[in-house]
């Protein structure tokens, strides 16, 4: 094999190396110190009687066999009726979602559903129109599988006590976990990717993630920013590093915690995830020069936020150094098998595949989880379940950008009965 | 070679790769941690929850005790006096008032009139429908609340939270951790002064030709900020480094810094103030919001947070420290313990 | 419904710890009524308490010990694996496909692999491999029976064989022989031995284990994986010497230091599970959690 053509590939393979073990000791560290630091705290420890007017948004569509549990979830709210507002966005939709809405909105006055039957379908065109009718400059957004507990409402609003923050993100937490083996993983996965993940990112002063859902932001700033972009599937981490370039926070509330309603299907999960990634892609496309040339931003905050919108393209890069290993062993050129390749082999292999492992049992310990703890090691079937997600993912991204359309907002199907 | 060499390692290699994926699989086959984290659906923070879910449970007791015997009241002492040095660690309750002796140590004690703890003594938990009083060097194990006010003298440890529905009077040298009282007070006196009352007073102060004005710049700032003494600044101030708001200054807005939030002498704040590195009210600082700290709060003599019709809350992550004379209406959280004077 | 950590589970008991679960559901507990052991900390803001420092160094210098020994001595382990591989072999009567030892120095290490045949293919017969590889790759996509994440799997695991055989018929020069190739995997596998516990070990500090854990842990694995890579070594000799070099790559990415890997999640799961059960059933004495 041309000896140029080795040094080439073997450079890659150092390079996926590399960024692996940098993303290996992020998690690491997000582990260490959420495990061993004094956390952060949110502002849900001030307790204020003096509380701000909220918009409430909850994107719908063919939402019938959830709708009524997360409007009833919200009237029964603690917080003041006359401070509430509640706009369920009915989006295009088919089913009994708009009778439901209609009886609801009739019966209690601060619910005012949008019945959107033209123009754009999909969850940024349906927040940006219903943000033109909201009345209040503090907006939270539930999704329709959602249930908010009592004071839900109250610890997300009390965020914007902070006037740095600009948006805030509770904790989300899958209800159906006896579903199936792909319930259970989810479940682990969600509580790695809050319990640690984002707390530690909010305790470290880095970039905690808006996430669309059980969360808010103040109208005003989404407006001065065009409001959600249509063409982005990922609204949530387009809209999250806008803010920061601007010089506003994302607030992480891991007390707010809320019931979702994971996919109990594996094709519904595939496309899910790869929604996630094609927006993610998109989002990473738009923002990743912003974010390193952010005045607002510190280095660590940039490094993170780079990382953060890199995360979807691992998969991809970890798939290509696999391809240059079976080409270098196939064409004798790893024969020397040098130290440094035998460790860029190993980690690509094995650390930066499995290093999320270490956060996910961690925040199931911190959670109080003891026998889903042996599950951990199925992860590895997820793993290579969701690199073929994202891989088609970042591919629709591409896509995406090549043909400067908009895509298609696809809704994860429902499973409750 | 035959046919069975090859099976025989084949099955043996996958043995052993899916060995590792053998516990799980028994969780898989009969679950016992498949539910989901429980989330309290009900839950709302009540600062008085302790005093009100065990006033409760005593009523419920209380009930069924009347129910089984021949009065509907329930068969408490009008009046309960226990001598000084007294040590039981039972429920002591009486209808109209508990007297405790000097150097006690008990349980828990209910009135459903007034309630005094002389000094010196020890006690688990302490609520009194009526005015509570806990003399000095007293030990809270738990909790005390109160109805009616409650006054707690020197040198007293406070337990986990102490609270009232009224005014809640700290003497000095008290320990505390969480204190809730509409207000909770480090001196026998209300502060007296002139505060303006906003939003009423609003236009009139952005009106006043206090020197010198802050407006555009003073929105964000990357590095340390300070405001002059006596400025007048319009609207919420964000800076990444240390902030000092000059003495008698006005801040119509919320003070946010990432570092320490310094108040000198006087300084009036409509919205909140954050400090993540900590908080510094020097003395006679008026704050209308909330004040929220990763690190320490100090609250200087003079310093009122919140007013009789809105209550706010004070909350270290780490210690507050009261100097005497602050007045809160509201609530103060010490994760790590605060002191007075 | 029952949940875990359910405060109605805990209020049958104790009135002290009736007291500890409202806390705990008002989320207004505090370092110090933790350490007097009354409180159930709310999940979203505890943390570990700090493990004893001199408990942690001693463990680490103990494993140090054990693994500069295993160090040392790692040729022997090779050595002995590939004896044992040897034997196994004879006993499977791999006959030609893998009997004698070479040798090869790596590491300062003097490794014996075995020495075995890899047929080799004209174009016709990679690109027949290839398209039985691609038929295969491409059913298994199709099979909607199969639980996705097994398919996907599985669709990975051929699509390296499909990968490998098109690159055969396009260079048609296998880089590599049978002694070559079980260089290669000595190599690999005296690589993971001395470096993956490294690694393990320090992640292993994060975790409350005890000292007995804290080693089990880290050296477990490659106990295990002593007697998995004999079982593999047969298997790659085996797969090798039969249906030719372009399965080799398989080993290497899918069966090599990636199933390690899940060895030692599969044995931290274990350890952190033990954890969970303590910590559950000390968390009511306190001493568990803090702020």
């Amino acid at each position: 094999m041309n000896p140029f053509l080795v040094w080439i590939l073997q450079l890659y393979i150092y390079f996926v190396a590399v960024i692996m073990m940098v993303y290996m000791i992020r998690h690491v560290i997000f582990t260490f110190n959420r495990l061993n630091k004094n956390q952060r705290r949110f502002y849900h420890e001030i307790l204020d009687s003096e509380l701000p007017p909220v918009t409430i948004l909850v994107p719908m569509h063919n939402e019938e066999v959830v709708a009524e549990g997360v409007l009833r979830a919200l009237i029964e709210s603690d917080y003041p009726k006359d401070l509430m507002e509640i706009i369920p966005i009915d989006d295009h939709s088919t089913d009994r979602t708009e009778e439901i809405l209609r009886q609801y909105g009739e019966r209690y006055p601060y619910i005012r559903p949008l019945y959107r039957r033209t123009g754009m379908r999909g969850k940024p065109a349906g927040l940006n129109d219903a943000i033109e009718r909201a009345s209040h400059e503090i907006v939270l957004v539930f999704d329709a599988d959602y249930q908010p507990p009592a004071d839900m409402v109250k610890q997300l609003a009390m965020a914007f006590v902070d006037p740095e923050v600009g948006a805030v993100m509770g904790r989300v937490v899958p209800e159906n976990t006896r579903g199936s083996l792909l319930t259970r993983i989810i479940d682990l996965e969600r509580s790695g990717g809050y319990q640690v993940d984002q707390q530690a990112r909010f305790s470290l002063n880095l970039i905690p993630q808006y996430g669309g859902t059980v969360g808010g932001f103040r109208k005003s700033v989404l407006l001065s920013i065009g409001g959600f972009n249509p063409r982005i599937l990922a609204e949530d981490t387009d809209l999250t590093y806008a803010l920061y370039t601007r010089g506003w926070q994302v607030a992480y509330a891991n007390r707010a915690e809320c019931y979702e309603e994971s996919p109990e299907d594996w094709g519904v999960r595939f496309r899910q995830v790869r929604r996630w990634a094609r927006g993610h892609t998109q989002a990473a496309f738009r923002h990743f020069l912003p974010t390193l040339g952010s005045k607002y931003l510190n280095f660590w905050q940039k490094l993170d936020g780079v990382l953060l919108l890199g995360v979807y393209a691992v998969p991809t890069l970890l798939l290509t150094a696999i391809l240059c290993h079976i080409v270098l062993l196939l064409s004798g050129a790893v024969a020397p098998f040098t130290l440094l390749l035998a460790a860029a082999f190993i980690i690509v292999n094995a650390y930066g595949n499995f290093a999320p492992f270490f956060e996910v049992g961690s925040a199931t310990l911190l959670d109080g989880g003891h026998r889903r703890l042996w599950l951990l090691p199925y992860m590895a079937f997820a793993f290579v379940f969701n690199v073929w997600a994202v891989v088609g993912g970042l591919k629709d991204a591409l896509l995406d950008v090549a043909r400067e359309g908009t895509p298609q907002w696809e809704k994860t199907e429902r499973f409750r009965q | 070679m035959t046919w069975w060499q090859p099976t025989l390692l084949m099955m043996v290699f996958f043995i052993l790769i899916l060995l590792p994926f053998f516990p799980g699989l028994i969780e898989l086959r009969s679950p016992k941690d498949d539910l989901p984290l429980r989330i309290d659906m009900e839950y709302i923070r009540d600062p008085r929850y302790f005093a009100l879910a065990f006033r409760q449970r005593v009523q419920e007791n209380l009930t069924r005790e009347a129910q089984g015997g021949p009065g509907a009241r329930p068969r408490l002492q009008p009046m309960v006096t226990l001598g000084p040095g007294t040590n039981t660690s039972g429920t002591i309750m009486a209808l109209d008032h508990i007297e405790v002796g000097r150097g006690s140590k008990l349980g828990d004690a209910y009135s459903y009139g007034d309630l005094r703890i002389a000094e010196q003594s020890e006690i688990e938990s302490a609520a009194a429908d009526g005015s509570l009083l806990i003399e000095s060097d007293s030990v809270i194990r738990g909790w005390i609340d109160s109805e009616g006010d409650a006054t707690v003298g020197n040198g007293v440890n406070l337990g986990v939270s102490a609270s009232s529905a009224s005014t809640l009077t700290i003497g000095e040298r008290c320990e505390f951790q969480r204190l809730w009282g509409l207000p909770v007070r480090t001196s026998e006196e209300p502060v007296s002064r002139y505060v303006p009352d906003f939003p009423r007073d609003r236009e009139e102060i952005i009106g006043k030709d206090s020197g010198v004005e802050i407006e555009d710049a003073a929105r964000w700032s990357s590095r340390d900020m300070t405001i002059p003494a006596g400025s007048t600044v319009g609207r919420d101030l964000v800076a990444y480094g240390d902030v000092r708001i000059g003495a008698n200054s006005i801040v119509l807005g919320t003070v946010k810094s990432r570092g320490v939030v310094t108040l000198d002498e006087g300084v009036i704040i409509e919205g909140s103030v954050i400090g993540q590195r900590g908080v510094n009210c020097i003395g006679n600082a008026t704050i209308f919001g909330n004040v929220f700290s990763s690190r320490d709060v100090e609250l200087g003599p003079g310093t009122v947070v919140g007013r009789p019709q809105a209550f706010k809350t004070v909350f270290s992550q780490t210690r507050v420290l009261l100097a005497r004379g602050v007045e809160v209406f509201g609530w103060i959280v010490s994760e790590e313990g605060g002191t007075v004077g | 419904m029952r949940f875990e950590n359910d405060p109605e589970m805990e209020r049958q008991s104790t009135p002290r710890e009736e007291q500890a679960s409202l806390r705990q559901a008002q989320g207004v507990a505090t370092e110090a009524s933790v350490a007097a052991g009354r409180v159930l900390l709310h999940r979203a803001y505890r943390r570990l308490f700090a493990q004893n420092r001199w408990v942690l160094l001693i463990t680490v210098l103990v494993a140090a010990v054990v693994h500069y020994f295993f160090f040392l001595n790692v040729e022997w382990f090779v050595w002995k694996m590939c004896v044992y591989a040897q034997q196994a072999g004879a006993f499977l009567d791999f006959g030609a496909r893998g009997g004698s030892l070479g040798y090869d120095d790596y590491m300062w290490r003097r490794l014996y692999p075995l020495v075995f045949d890899i047929p080799e293919f004209d174009r016709l017969g990679y690109l027949i491999r290839f398209l039985i590889c691609g038929v295969i790759a491409l059913l298994l996509a199709l099979w909607r029976g199969l639980n996705a994440p097994i398919r996907l799997f599985l669709v990975t695991t051929v699509l390296i064989c499909t990968v490998s055989t098109l690159y055969l018929a396009i260079v048609q020069d296998l880089g590599f022989d049978g002694f070559e190739i079980s260089k290669l995997y000595l190599r690999l596998v005296l690589l993971t031995w001395v470096c993956l516990p490294i690694p393990f070990l320090l992640l292993s500090l994060g975790f409350p284990f005890n000292p007995i854990e804290r080693l089990l842990v880290t050296f477990l694995p490659v106990v295990y994986d002593f007697g998995f890579s004999i079982v593999r070594y047969l298997v790659l000799i085996w797969l090798a010497s039969t249906l030719g070099g372009w399965a080799v790559p398989l080993f290497f990415v899918i069966v090599g230091p990636l199933m390690m890997v899940v060895f030692y999640i599969c044995f931290f799961s274990l350890a952190m599970k033990r954890v969970a059960d303590r910590m559950r059933r000390d968390e009511v004495k306190g001493k568990v959690w803090r702020l």
